[in-house]
């Protein structure tokens, strides 16, 4: 059990089952921690991010249309050193989770030596890969991360649509053998218009393949991705019935649990859930600069992955994390949001939909997503 | 849930609240994931989850 104190109390962090519990300042002490001088002095915002993703390398043969770091098969990458000494600050802030992605991580050489490292420093790693040269003994090494998801947009033509090249087989091999290893495993899915009617079949193969848990990205519009991406992008009407698609896997796929990314909650919310009930059970709208931030790998720090603006390296991000302008403007967008955000219930859990996609679509990073079904509906 | 449930069975919850429960790791390295299958529980469900993850805690702490 790790804790960290914040404003309001503290987050503990536990692995088994693994979660994160924010806590109020009676339940810290009771946990046998003393007095905070935070709890005297809030800053209105987390002490450091609760995980940070760290893009190793931007080398990667599958060369997707749609991919938002441009990952080509030669690009340059981090030292071993830059990356260790990244892990080395984000322990030292405090951060509990640490999601290596890329590029494919797996063409680094170092990859379970930097994963190590992170579990030594106290941090959990998590590892996302298209599945591409992980052999049977490679996914027995994957027991150092806490969870490997494998990304898998769809089965057959779809995947090939969607990623350009007929990798499912491949990502779903991968699969088996994680699960094999006894490693926690599921994948990531970018839910788009084109893989839309792919997901009942592909939840159902994963599941036979061993994995427990499906993560649902929002196509955006960053990298290879934006000229792609109103031809990709969910429809208004798919948008809509985000909701009812869920329950009803949820209902159809017990085995398999059901996450979607951050961008995804404007769509979400569209269903009118519990405000109170979203937020208790962690539901995260946009977290950049706040819950999140990233490293690329450039060792660019940024608020999420798909923002290009950079906020200084690692160092930076760390050091200015209280004060920095930029990154407070990040996290406290929905304090001062335009309508309709201001007066949406949903704001505190939502903050604003995807920034990415305001950007592209109205460029302007801090406005209200304009495909938020709200935003839509206040518009017309 | 059974696992936090499991996790905290026979644990009498602590003095104070949880806030906020988020559940799982996130090893997708390009946005924050959330887990909504427990959405699709009941109301009451939803709410056993943040009493077992007290006493989740709580029993972290005895042992």
């Amino acid at each position: 059990m790790r804790l960290r104190y914040e404003d309001f109390g503290a987050i503990v962090a536990i692995d088994d089952p693994p979660a994160l519990i924010h806590v109020d300042q009676q339940l810290a002490r009771s946990l046998g921690h003393p007095h905070s001088p935070r709890w005297d002095a809030p800053r209105g915002h987390l002490s450091a991010p609760t995980e940070v993703h760290l893009l190793s390398t931007n080398r990667c043969d599958a060369g997707c249309p749609g991919c938002y770091t441009q990952a080509v098969p030669d690009a340059a990458e981090p030292t071993t050193e830059a990356l260790s000494h990244a892990l080395r600050r984000m322990a030292d802030a405090g951060v509990f989770h640490v999601a290596l992605g890329g590029g494919e991580a797996l063409l680094r050489p170092d990859l379970f030596r930097l994963a190590a490292l992170a579990r030594d420093l106290g941090m959990v790693p998590n590892l996302t890969t298209s599945g591409l040269g992980l052999t049977d003994a490679l996914a027995e090494r994957c027991q150092v991360f806490g969870r490997v998801h494998v990304s898998l947009d769809g089965l057959g033509e779809t995947y090939l649509r969607s990623r350009g090249y007929a990798g499912d087989e491949v990502a779903l091999r991968a699969l088996r053998r994680l699960a094999g290893a006894g490693v926690a495993c599921g994948v990531n899915y970018v839910l788009d218009r084109r893989t839309w009617d792919d997901l009942d079949a592909t939840v159902r193969a994963v599941a036979n393949a061993g994995g427990d848990e499906m993560e649902l990205l929002r196509f955006k519009p960053a990298g290879r991705g934006a000229a792609i991406y109103e031809a990709a992008r969910l429809t208004p009407e798919q948008g809509l019935g985000l909701w009812d698609r869920l329950a009803t896997l949820a209902a159809r796929y017990p085995a398999v649990d059901l996450k979607i990314d951050c961008s995804f909650v404007p769509f979400l919310c569209a269903a009118e859930p519990d405000p109170a009930q979203l937020a208790g059970l962690g539901v995260s709208g946009c977290e950049a600069g706040h819950a999140l931030a990233a490293v690329t790998a450039s060792l660019e720090a940024v608020p999420c992955s798909f923002i290009d603006r950079s906020v200084g390296d690692v160092d930076a991000l760390f050091d200015g994390w209280d004060d920095d302008p930029a990154l407070l403007r990040w996290r406290r967008y929905h304090h001062d949001a335009p309508q309709p955000c201001r007066d949406c219930p949903y704001r505190a859990v939502c903050k604003g939909g995807c920034r990415v996609v305001a950007k592209h679509v109205v460029g302007e990073w801090f406005a209200p997503d304009p495909e938020c079904p709200r935003v839509v509906s206040w518009r017309a | 849930m059974e696992r936090l449930r499991e996790a905290g069975a026979g644990a009498e919850p602590l003095e104070g609240r949880v806030l906020r429960l988020e559940l799982g790791f996130n090893p997708n390295s390009s946005s924050v994931g959330s887990l909504v299958t427990v959405l699709f529980w009941s109301a009451t469900a939803a709410t056993c989850a943040l009493n077992f993850a007290s006493a989740a805690l709580a029993k972290q702490r005895r042992e």
